[in-house]
């Protein structure tokens, strides 16, 4: 791989990062509704509103208020402060990051522990019963919205068997045990949708591996149909599948919004939606902002990994 | 069933009497334990926390516990000392003079002094403040402080009512002047209540820690409350169910019915001070003639919209003040009948029907279930409705601006009469958003603000409650109970018809 | 996201099974959404009740004769709901899906055949919006717009759009050096006349299984949007607005948000293996093209 190539990839990186900043600007004041009618509620007057935007600094023009925004992240990175409750955003940040890489992490585990068995299962007796098992139930899994999944284990898991807590969230550092037994149902949750999807990626990465010859060579050999299996197929199908761990863990990093909310999760998709719901542009752009980044990021460490996987491809 | 000894004016006039006799707050029972943290669960996330500015009621239910008043209402909503011990007014009835208690501190431990009184209330006042709230101040124009355990008021006018919009809720309720300078007053506002906020991360939690300056000996009982932030609904329900939390503010309606059947849970509900209506632009053609106004109020059936909205957890009515208020008039000119309604519309010229539309908020459900079931109601009479439901922050734009045919929503934390109509009603008030204007009701509204005599005033307030309800610039629903549900080992907490959410006498038998 | 495109060799024996299999999927794929389409056209003429009307008197009854799928809180019968919520859901996918894949088709093409710096601006604008986290962009869209079922498939259709672009991008790269484009350019033909007559036709087969697996996505984004109560305004059903609403009544009424799950997940099952069908059999190769979507 040429660094030319990573250098041409970071430049766009930022490119992207540096549109999706612009247009949010944009796009977030076209928003009916306004965070100072927000903060004061049934009881804002013009005067009232007025006052409290001069406070806010709403005032000023929106290229001004860009301007400020961007200069305090690039040499401060620092976020400002929220509109509505005060709190400084860069502080924000930096505990629901985590929060929500944790869980996109442990749902895409989760996923993977569905999807790898079923996958392989069902590719090595591809129109078996087992196939055909495993691709009804991937197919429920993946049409079962994930808020309707929620509930449901909550239900179950938190109301009835009373095993996990129902939502909520522990830090790492306070209460380690704690911290996974409220991880548990909102990765599953995603888990389950994320899995469905990959034994359907993964089944199919197989079959793909399991015609080429070098297999057919592997199994005239004679050799056991563990061997070919460990030796040639899963190591062959491994950059395909690295391919969609990537692309499934950017896709979770923002699609466990709804999980989020639903387990009171204290994460980057939950603040995104409670600060639209606000009108808290900044904290809103913050959100978008890092979303977007960790989004981007992944995708591009997806790519150089599949790079560097596999060499035969050549990106000079 | 009235009461009249529950009024607050009458109790204020005892109040007058008892000048001098402080009320102690020890209530203490044998049994009570000490200690222990108890999870509260919020729908909402707080809107900031700086009481001059926000309107949520989620902000205030965590102020309740963090910040105290210089009067406060009992259970039965009598007003009784707080900050202030003894109050006196002068003959004009136009300077207001309080003593404060000894020995208060704010929770940082500052001695609490006249002067926080002052910058609280001038900073309320002050129209760079942009406060929302300056109106609870009922016309107070200047606040001082002679010394620092005396604050007097002046008003513009008299008003016997001043007592109670300084008990009523948290808005007037005093800060330390430290967290409005060094900027902490939206997030950490420092009071002199039973608890302090230690932790407030928004979106999930807010931490009360027992306040160990607190003025009233022994309490609070419990070291700390958690309070988590649930919005689902099913979720908040299931969290109380599996102890996940304790206690939880917004019991999802359609489950109190079944709640109630469980022995691990309490439904703790009163009658609260607050109404369900419709609001009628009164600038929007044929709505601004009475006669359409008076149509949809006979059209409508109240005992439906209370089981669809409520889930039969409210009283249905057709006058703002619940028949738990001493206040009640229980005036009810309508009842659903649909050939009364056709000849008013008739008669206004729209006999066969006409069209508007009904603007909820999805910020509360129960509008948008209200609008769903006012739409049919009104459909067999040629009245077709469009739903608008707007999320919170838009159909606040929009209800100010007057952008709508009617809306629905409703009032809180209501207790004198003045509260349930004045600031609605009064030509050119803020929150007159139907633009009502009706000069008989101005002045009786300004009477009732300086009418201390309680048959005089209920005279008053008939006669205002009557017109409003004739001309239906509300059409009021239903009033809905406060319910709260908490696991039974929750003990000393008791749900008030004010709404206010107070734990300093709650404990944890466990 | 360029891939490798894997060589591929069958024995002709699982070639055919496998064939078979697919096949079985696309009829029973096509079975499914063709007796959804019939609900969705006909739903209102076979629902035995009006949709919105209220019965006090019933609320919450459970499944029977009278009310095959019960009644909900306002005694609303739920079959006929779920009948008429039918084409209120495809509305909502198909007009979604039709605006997102003719803007992401047209822009892919555009990006694709003309390259350099067209293609650089067109496919950088696509990575900033598929950059924003889709349930955000779809909200916020819909705040600025309003809400409402017209909105909600805008809404999605920005979403999916970029995809669709992705998609066709790669289809036109792969073809857009063959013989028969480089003869129609020598022959001095028009540029848009060439993408819609020679191009885009060889490009299809991606975008028609783009299509369909977008499909299937869109009514889940409907429902997903439902639960944040933008979407289907009440008192018109659409299948997410019914199961969004039915998570509060589990309790009292697990059928209300059952009957609509069932039929949002059939639909769902339909347009996947109609879209998995489909991609086999039009061209094993374009698995790879497709891992791209969300």
């Amino acid at each position: 791989m040429s660094s030319r190539y990573l250098l041409q990839r970071l430049g766009s990186l930022l490119l992207v990062l540096f549109g999706v900043s612009i247009l949010t600007f944009a796009i977030i004041p076209l928003i009916p509704g306004s965070p100072a009618r927000v903060r004061l509620g049934v009881q804002a007057t013009d005067e009232t509103v007025a006052a409290v935007e001069k406070q806010l600094g709403l005032d000023r023009p929106l290229t001004t208020q860009y301007v400020d925004w961007l200069q305090g992240i690039v040499f401060r990175g620092d976020f400002g402060r929220s509109l509505i409750n005060d709190k400084p955003i860069s502080a924000e940040i930096a505990r629901r990051l985590p929060a929500t890489l944790v869980l996109a992490v442990a749902a895409l585990l989760v996923g993977l522990l569905i999807a790898l068995p079923a996958g392989i299962a069902s590719a090595l007796r591809p129109g078996g019963k087992l196939d055909l098992g495993v691709s009804v139930l991937s197919q429920i899994g993946v049409s079962i919205p994930d808020f309707w999944m929620g509930i449901l284990l909550i239900l179950v898991f938190a109301e009835n068997l009373q095993w996990l807590p129902s939502s909520g969230f522990t830090s790492l550092n306070e209460d380690p045990a704690d911290w996974l037994r409220h991880l548990i149902l909102p990765a599953v949750t995603a888990g389950i949708i994320s899995g469905s999807i990959m034994t359907r990626f993964t089944r199919s990465a197989l079959l793909e591996v399991l015609h080429r010859d070098y297999v057919r060579t592997a199994r005239a050999k004679g050799l056991t149909e563990r061997v070919v299996v460990v030796k040639h197929v899963l190591r062959n199908a491994a950059i395909s599948i690295a391919t969609i761990i990537g692309l499934q863990l950017a896709t979770l990093f923002s699609a466990v919004v709804v999980v989020e909310i639903i387990f009171s999760w204290p994460g980057l998709g939950s603040l995104a939606l409670q600060s639209t719901l606000q009108r808290d542009y900044p904290v809103l752009q913050a959100a978008v902002l890092m979303s977007a980044m960790a989004f981007a990021v992944i995708n591009l460490l997806t790519d150089l990994s599949y790079v560097l996987l596999d060499p035969s491809i050549d990106y000079a | 069933m009235q009461n009249r000894t529950r009024s607050y004016v009458t109790r204020i006039l005892v109040s007058l009497l008892l000048l001098g006799l402080a009320v102690s707050g020890l209530t203490q029972d044998a049994g009570v334990e000490r200690g222990g943290t108890l999870i509260a669960a919020w729908q909402q996330d707080p809107v900031g926390l700086d009481p001059h500015i926000t309107s949520a009621r989620s902000s205030f239910q965590v102020l309740e516990n963090v910040l105290d008043t210089l009067l406060t209402l009992d259970e039965e909503l009598n007003v009784q000392p707080s900050l202030a011990e003894s109050w006196g007014v002068s003959d004009d009835g136009l300077q207001w003079t309080f003593t404060l208690r000894e020995g208060v501190r704010f929770s940082n431990g500052r001695p609490l002094v006249a002067d926080d009184v002052v910058f609280t209330y001038q900073r309320m006042l002050d129209p760079a403040t942009g406060s929302g709230n300056a109106y609870k101040l009922g016309g107070v124009t200047e606040v001082a402080a002679p010394d620092d355990r005396t604050v007097v008021m002046t008003l513009g006018a008299p008003n016997p009512g001043l007592l109670g919009r300084l008990a009523t809720d948290k808005t007037v309720g005093i800060i330390a002047r430290e967290s409005v300078e060094d900027g902490t007053i939206n997030t950490e506002p420092i009071g002199t209540g039973p608890f302090k906020i230690t932790e407030f991360q928004p979106g999930s939690k807010l931490v009360l820690e027992r306040n160990e300056n607190y003025w009233r000996e022994g309490l609070p009982y419990l070291d700390a409350v958690e309070i988590r932030i649930i919005s689902d609904d099913a979720v908040r329900r299931s969290a109380l169910i599996s102890g996940d939390i304790d206690w939880a503010f917004a019991v999802p309606a359609q489950s109190v019915e079944e709640l109630k059947a469980r022995d691990d849970v309490v439904i703790d509900e009163v009658p609260a001070g607050a109404y369900w209506y419709i609001g009628v632009n009164l600038n929007r053609e044929p709505l601004n003639d009475v006669r359409v106004r008076q149509a949809i109020a006979n059209a409508i059936n109240r005992d439906e919209l209370a089981l669809a909205g409520a889930f039969g957890n409210a009283e249905p009515t057709q006058d703002p003040i619940p028949s738990s208020n001493v206040w009640d008039f229980g005036y009810a000119p309508y009842e659903q009948d649909l050939d009364k309604a056709r000849a008013l519309m008739a008669e206004a010229g729209v006999g066969d029907g006409f069209e508007f539309e009904i603007m909820p908020t999805s910020q509360y459900e129960e509008s948008v279930r209200i609008a769903q079931v006012l739409q049919a109601q009104l459909a067999p009479l040629g009245i077709t409705t469009s739903i608008r439901s707007l999320e919170w922050a838009e159909w606040l734009e929009e209800e100010g601006a007057g952008n709508y045919d009617t809306y629905v929503c409703s009032w809180n934390v209501l207790v004198d009469p003045d509260d349930f109509f004045y600031a609605q009603h009064k030509t050119g008030e803020v929150f007159n958003f139907t633009g009502y204007s009706n000069s008989t009701v101005d002045t009786l509204l300004e009477q009732g603000r300086q009418t201390a005599d309680f048959e005089e005033r209920r005279e008053i307030y008939a006669q205002v409650n009557q017109t409003i309800v004739d001309e239906a610039p509300y059409i009021y629903i239903y009033n809905p109970l406060e319910i709260n549900a908490y696991r039974p080992d929750v003990r000393g907490y008791q749900t008030r018809a004010d709404q206010a959410i107070r734990f300093v006498e709650t404990w944890l038998d466990r | 996201m360029t891939s490798p495109e894997p060589t591929l060799y069958r024995s002709p024996l699982k070639d055919f099974l496998r064939r078979f299999l697919r096949h079985r999927l696309i009829i029973l794929g096509s079975i499914i959404i063709l007796s959804l389409a019939v609900i969705a056209l006909f739903g209102s003429k076979l629902a035995p009740y009006d949709p919105v009307a209220m019965n006090f008197a019933e609320r919450f009854a459970t499944p029977s004769l009278r009310h095959p799928f019960g009644t909900d809180e306002f005694g609303r019968d739920v079959f006929s709901r779920v009948l008429y919520g039918a084409a209120v859901s495809f509305k909502v996918a198909f007009i979604a899906v039709a605006i997102s894949g003719t803007a992401g088709v047209f822009l892919g093409a555009v990006a694709g055949f003309f390259g350099r710096w067209l293609d650089e601006v067109i496919m950088r604008f696509m990575d900033i919006l598929f950059a924003f986290p889709a349930v955000l962009l779809a909200i916020t869209v819909m705040a600025i717009l309003g809400r409402g079922v017209g909105n909600a498939m805008i809404a999605i259709a920005i979403v999916y759009a970029p995809i669709f672009a992705r998609v066709t991008r790669g289809a036109v790269i792969s073809v857009r050096g063959l013989e028969y484009v480089t003869a129609a350019r020598a022959l001095g033909q028009q540029d848009g006349f060439i993408i819609w007559r020679h191009v885009l036709p060889n490009a299809i087969g991606p975008i028609i299984v783009q299509t369909s697996l977008s499909l299937a996505f869109a009514i889940l984004a409907e429902a997903a949007l439902s639960f944040f109560g933008l979407g289907t305004q009440p008192p018109d059903p659409s299948w997410g607005r019914m199961l969004a609403e039915g998570r509060g009544f589990l309790q009292q009424a697990p059928w209300m948000g059952i009957f609509p799950g069932l039929a949002i997940m059939m639909s769902v099952m339909g347009f996947n293996f109609l879209g998995d069908g489909l991609r086999d059999l039009l061209d094993p190769r374009l698995k790879q093209v497709l891992s791209a979507n969300r």
